[in-house]
Order: C-alpha cells, then sequence, then structure tokens
C-alpha cells in the first residue's frame, strides 16, 4: 500500500476530512472499520473529542493504562485522560483544534502507528487554567501531539504545547505563568521521569522508545545532522547546508525568523541558556508533502545547565533545564524550507522553579 | 479569486470568500494571524465597519504556480479617498491555504476621517514576536537570499532584481537611477500620492538611517510575465529594541526598468506592535 494513497491534510477541507471516500489504505489491524487509514484515525477521533466535545470518548480512543509524558506532567490512566481534557474546555470552552498535518509512521501489527499531530487551537479563557485565574482573551497555540496508536486508541503519548505563546496573547507573564504553573502538586513519577531523562540525555543515550520499521534513510540523516551539528556541536554554519536562503522557523514564545542569518540567531539565543546542552533525537517519522519534497517528525529531548542574565531566570543558573521537544520540518530540495518547532518554556521554566524550591527547602530543614 | 476578494470586500459578500477558505486557513493581517470561521469572518466584517462599501477602482494580479499577489484599490465613496489592500495568496485555484495581507492604514484612517491614533487603537494587538538577534553581517559566506538564488529567472531579470534588491539590502541608493525609469510611477508606505524615482532615494534612505543594524530578508519572489511580487522585511535596531517591517512590493517592468511600484505595508499596525518606533514618522 502507497504512502502517497494515505490523506495528506494541507489542502483538505474539514467536511471532506471528517467523511473520507474510498478504501482503507492501511491495515489498521484492530481499528474500528471506519477508518481509512492513520491520518483520519487521528482527525477524526479528535474532532469528536475536542470540537464536538465528546470528552468521554477518550474512553473509547485512549487506553485504559496510557502514559503521557509532557513537560509539565505525567498521567497513565483514561480517567485523568477525561478529567485534563474536561478542565481544558472549562477552562477554554471554545477551543478549536485545526489539524495542520499529521506525519506518522508505521510500527508493524504489534505496535500499531506513530502519529505526529501539529495542531492550532483557537480559544478562549473563560475560566481559570493552570497559568491563573480567567483573563477573558482569546489565544492561539500550536500544539504537537506524538501518539501510539494501536488496536484503536492511544496507548502511548508525547504532548509539546506552545504555552509561552499562549499566555502572553492572555495577558500573562511568561515567568508569572510559571511561578504559577510551580505551585501545582508534585508528581513522584513525573520527577523521577524527568531526572531519568536528564542524565539519559546527558549520557547521549538513546530512548528507550524504538521500533525495527524502517524509515527513510535520508529522513533520519537530516533530522541527526539537524540535532548534531546544531545543538551537539553548536556549529551554527551548517544551518546554510540545511536551510534554505528563504526558510522560515516557528519557535516557542513568538519567535519567528527566516533566512540563515535570522534562523542562526534563534538557535544561539536558546542555547545561550543552555551552553552545555546535550540533545537526543528520540524519534523521526516522515511522510510525502504533496509531491513536493517530504515532511519529517523529529521528537528531541535537551538537558544541560541553565544560565541565563535575566535577573528573575538568573536565579536558577547551574540547574539542570531540560526541555522535550518535536519538530516538523519540511523538506523541498533536500533542504528544509519551513520549520515548525513546539516546546512548553512555562512548564520548562516552572521546573527550575520547583528544583530551586525545593533545594532550598532541602537547605533549610538542614540548618535546623 | 480576485472576484471573491473584490465581492467580499468591496460589497460585504462574506459568504463567497468564505466558500474559497479552508478549516485550517491562515489570515495574516495587522501582525496577528487568524484563524478559525469566526476570526476569519471577524476580519471582513472589521473591514466593512470602518470602510462601509466601497468600490474597487484598480487591481493588480500577479501569478505564479500556487502564489498569488493581488493588490486592490478601494475608493471611499464618500472621501473618494484610495486604499490599497495587498495580499500574499497560497491557492491551488479552488481554495486559499493562506493569505497574508497588508492594508495602507494611515491612507484607510484618511478615508474614513479617524485620526491615526484611533485607528490603531481598533487594530487588534499583535501577536507575540521574538526577533532573536542576529549577526546582521554575511562575512563573505554567501548566506543571503537575494532574487536570483531563491527564484528561477533569465539573467536580464536576475540582474535587474538583484539590483532592486541591493538598494535596500546593501543601502545601494545609486541603483535606484539604473532600475527604475526616469518617468517610474511609485507609490510608498505612508506616502498619499505616487513618487518619483528622487523621493524613492529620500525615502529609501530615511528608513534605513533610522535603524542601526538593518537587515532586508527576502521570502519569495514571484514573477508573472513584466510584473514581479516580493515578499519581503527589514529589521534594524531603534533604540537598541530591535523592529521587524514586513513589506509586500509590486513591480511593473518594461524594457528593462521599473516602470510602476507599489510596496504596501501596515503602518499603523507596526505602530501598535513598537509603540515607540519612528520609523514612519516625519
Amino acid at each position: 500500500m502507497s504512502q502517497q494513497n494515505v490523506t495528506q491534510l494541507y489542502w483538505k477541507n474539514l467536511p471532506e476530512l471528517l467523511n473520507p471516500q474510498g478504501e482503507k489504505v492501511q491495515t489498521l489491524r484492530g481499528f474500528d472499520p471506519e477508518f481509512v487509514d492513520i491520518v483520519d484515525y487521528i482527525i477524526r477521533i479528535t474532532h469528536r473529542i475536542w470540537e464536538q466535545k465528546n470528552v468521554g470518548l477518550c474512553i473509547d480512543y485512549y487506553g485504559e493504562y496510557c502514559p503521557v509524558h509532557t513537560l509539565g506532567g505525567y498521567s497513565d490512566d483514561v480517567e485523568t485522560v477525561v478529567k485534563n481534557t474536561l478542565k481544558t474546555i472549562g477552562a477554554f470552552p471554545d477551543r478549536s483544534l485545526i489539524g495542520e498535518n499529521v506525519i506518522w509512521r508505521d510500527l508493524g501489527d504489534k505496535a500499531g502507528y506513530y502519529s505526529s499531530h501539529r495542531i492550532t487551537s483557537i480559544m478562549t479563557n473563560k475560566g481559570p487554567s493552570e497559568f491563573g485565574p480567567a483573563t477573558g482573551k482569546t489565544g492561539r497555540v500550536t500544539t504537537i501531539a506524538d501518539c501510539i496508536c494501536l488496536e484503536n486508541k492511544i496507548v502511548y503519548e508525547w504532548l509539546m504545547r506552545d504555552n509561552s505563546f499562549l499566555v502572553k496573547q492572555l495577558g500573562i507573564d511568561v515567568l508569572d505563568a510559571a511561578e504559577h504553573f510551580s505551585q501545582l502538586p508534585d508528581n513522584d513519577t513525573f520527577e523521577q521521569w524527568r531526572h531519568n531523562e536528564i542524565v539519559r540525555i546527558k549520557a547521549g543515550q538513546p530512548s528507550e522508545h524504538q521500533w525495527l520499521t524502517k524509515v527513510d534513510k535520508s529522513a533520519v540523516e537530516i533530522a541527526n545532522r539537524w540535532i548534531e551539528q546544531l545543538f551537539n556541536e553548536k556549529c551554527f554554519s551548517h544551518i546554510a547546508e540545511l536551510y534554505h536562503l528563504n526558510a522560515k522557523v516557528q519557535w516557542p514564545g513568538g519567535t519567528e525568523a527566516s533566512g540563515i542569518p535570522g534562523i542562526k540567531g534563534v538557535f544561539i539565543r536558546f542555547l545561550a541558556q543552555v551552553p552545555d546542552a546535550k540533545a537526543t533525537v528520540d524519534h523521526v517519522g516522515v511522510v510525502d508533502f504533496e509531491g513536493q519534497g517530504c515532511d519529517i517528525a523529529i521528537r528531541w529531548s535537551i538537558a544541560g545547565t541553565f544560565h541565563s542574565g535575566e535577573e528573575r531566570l538568573s536565579l536558577y543558573n547551574g540547574q539542570d533545564y531540560f526541555v522535550l521537544a518535536s519538530t516538523h520540518l519540511r523538506i523541498i530540495d533536500n533542504k528544509i524550507q519551513e520549520e515548525w518547532t513546539v516546546f512548553d518554556e512555562v512548564a520548562a521554566y516552572a521546573n527550575l522553579m520547583k528544583d530551586f524550591n525545593r533545594l532550598n527547602a532541602a537547605k533549610g530543614e538542614q540548618s535546623c | 479569486m480576485l472576484t471573491a476578494l473584490t465581492n467580499t470586500f468591496a460589497k460585504g459578500d462574506i459568504q463567497a470568500l468564505a466558500n474559497k477558505l479552508l478549516h485550517s486557513t491562515c489570515w495574516q493581517q495587522h501582525n496577528v494571524k487568524h484563524y478559525g470561521e469566526d476570526q476569519l469572518r471577524s476580519i471582513v466584517q472589521n473591514w466593512l465597519a470602518t470602510m462601509g462599501r466601497s468600490d474597487v477602482v484598480a487591481s493588480q494580479v500577479i501569478k505564479q504556480d500556487s502564489q498569488i499577489a493581488a493588490n486592490l484599490t478601494f475608493r471611499h465613496t464618500t472621501t473618494n479617498v484610495d486604499i490599497n489592500y495587498t495580499f500574499w495568496l497560497e491557492s491551488n485555484g479552488e481554495v486559499i491555504k493562506s493569505i497574508v495581507a497588508m492594508i495602507d492604514t494611515p491612507a484607510l484612517a484618511l478615508a474614513t476621517g479617524q485620526d491615526e491614533a484611533t485607528l490603531t487603537q481598533m487594530l487588534p494587538d499583535a501577536d507575540a514576536l521574538i526577533i532573536a538577534d542576529y549577526d546582521q553581517q554575511d562575512h563573505l559566506q554567501g548566506e543571503l537570499a537575494i532574487p536570483s538564488t531563491i527564484s528561477a529567472l533569465n539573467a536580464d531579470l536576475a540582474s535587474l532584481l538583484d539590483s532592486w534588491w541591493s538598494i535596500w539590502s546593501k543601502n545601494q541608493l545609486a541603483a535606484i537611477d539604473t532600475v527604475y525609469d526616469a518617468n517610474a510611477a511609485i507609490k510608498l508606505p505612508g506616502n498619499e500620492t505616487q513618487v518619483n524615482s528622487s523621493d524613492l532615494f529620500d525615502f529609501v534612505l530615511a528608513r534605513l538611517t533610522r535603524l542601526s543594524r538593518a537587515f532586508a530578508q527576502l521570502e519569495q519572489v514571484l514573477v508573472d510575465g513584466e510584473q514581479v511580487a516580493i515578499k519581503w522585511y527589514l529589521d534594524g535596531d531603534e533604540n537598541g529594541q530591535r523592529v521587524r517591517v514586513p513589506m509586500l512590493t509590486m513591480l511593473s517592468l518594461e524594457q528593462g526598468k521599473i516602470q510602476q511600484e507599489l510596496t504596501t505595508t501596515d503602518i499603523l499596525a507596526f505602530q501598535k506592535r513598537f509603540p515607540h518606533s519612528s520609523m514612519f514618522q516625519g
């Protein structure tokens, strides 16, 4: 079954996507017969849960045990997925999810499919949220949800959301939002996972989540070069080899640049706050883009020692900084033409604050 | 596509445009990316609420593959003031995937009898923008986009457009005399009337001298016969703060020279995003 037959979103309108015509084009073992391919599955279940507000359908479309990793927390039972979805809809009742792209990988019959779904959400903050009281303002946010889908259910998820961009539109200072977030109760499993990830990434070890099915070699090469040359070697002249001269990038918090000098600036600005950073490629997926090139999804992680010259952030200098991120690259003529990088800066800063508070509390106890 | 835009913005036929939009269409205007039915409809409603019904007195379309640059000149029915509304569309001929639109907002204020401060207040708050600082110098690396490196152009056109780009990217003001026809009609942002190449010299110089570490970045070039559209932006430091001015330029060529230029930028939206800037003052 050719990859080209699988649904591509770019020029398709929602009514067409919600009513797919034609035969099933992927095996989809164990999935409901209504779905024609993994992209169709992702788009339609997202629409049903979020836009039609059938939150209870999470029970049908999530595994009873389903680990969900974000940079700000962890859950692994479907009841928590339902609860969190409801809380988000309560805080943002008109949230609409616009599917921008689904980059997928067949993991084999026993493992299902890997899907990296980039979403633009528009939503008005009418109720209290994890960032504070309701602001009444409308915001936009980019999310990338990386999911493993097996037998009609999502059984593992990594969720990356550009919350710093969202809170700015809500009129909330990013560090104030992080302070608020850092006061939320701790989750021991999350803290253990975060600690383990930092140790793993600093050691340059691969993620424990590996699958045997092949990924296009040139896509893997691009992903590895992107991480290795830019994040690990920090040799930014490679940007001119990786990107077109008019390439365009979107990074968290409203960072936008076109062209080689501007893109170099984006990387340098980010890495300057974690100058000894090590990064790992944790997953690569690739799909065709409208016959013109391909779209690559990279889930990646970075860890290192935090360093900032900004007054409020410099308190945390010397602490571990960790980011769980996802990037979608549009490759045309073997170079990057467009890039969307998503991670949660608010949660990354909140983790620094939590660690700082814990450390100080421990010091206080010792001095008593 | 042009008919749908005209009917929508001149006559209020919102459905004509709605039929061309996808659930995922992004409409960037006033430095805000709008998504979703509600926000996209509000763009047209806000225009109609400000402008009322109007007439389209001129239009220009430049098309290459799935990219279309279109300018509609609207004339206010009472004041007879013209306003340029420039669109950069990505379309497959049936639907529109994305739109970047620039309105000559000072002209809109003039046409509708509002002062600029009032109109600026009515514009939406700009999206958060972080311009990461960067080294704007090339250091002999050949890493900067010029028209001939990002678009397939014949030798003559490459030479002409690269020279035109050097005016902004290298402050090569002398190129004005070589690339523009002596009688070229030039419409620049913030100027109510068409100007000549000597005024262009002053305009470019005034913008560039307000900025230190100025850098012009080319985003896209469209060529359609003797017409060229360029999407680009100007970055620079102004009193220590980095600012960005997005621009859309449409050029009409004849006998190897620029006969006509329309450059549009949304000055009031720029002022709203960078309230301390004096880029377009004076």
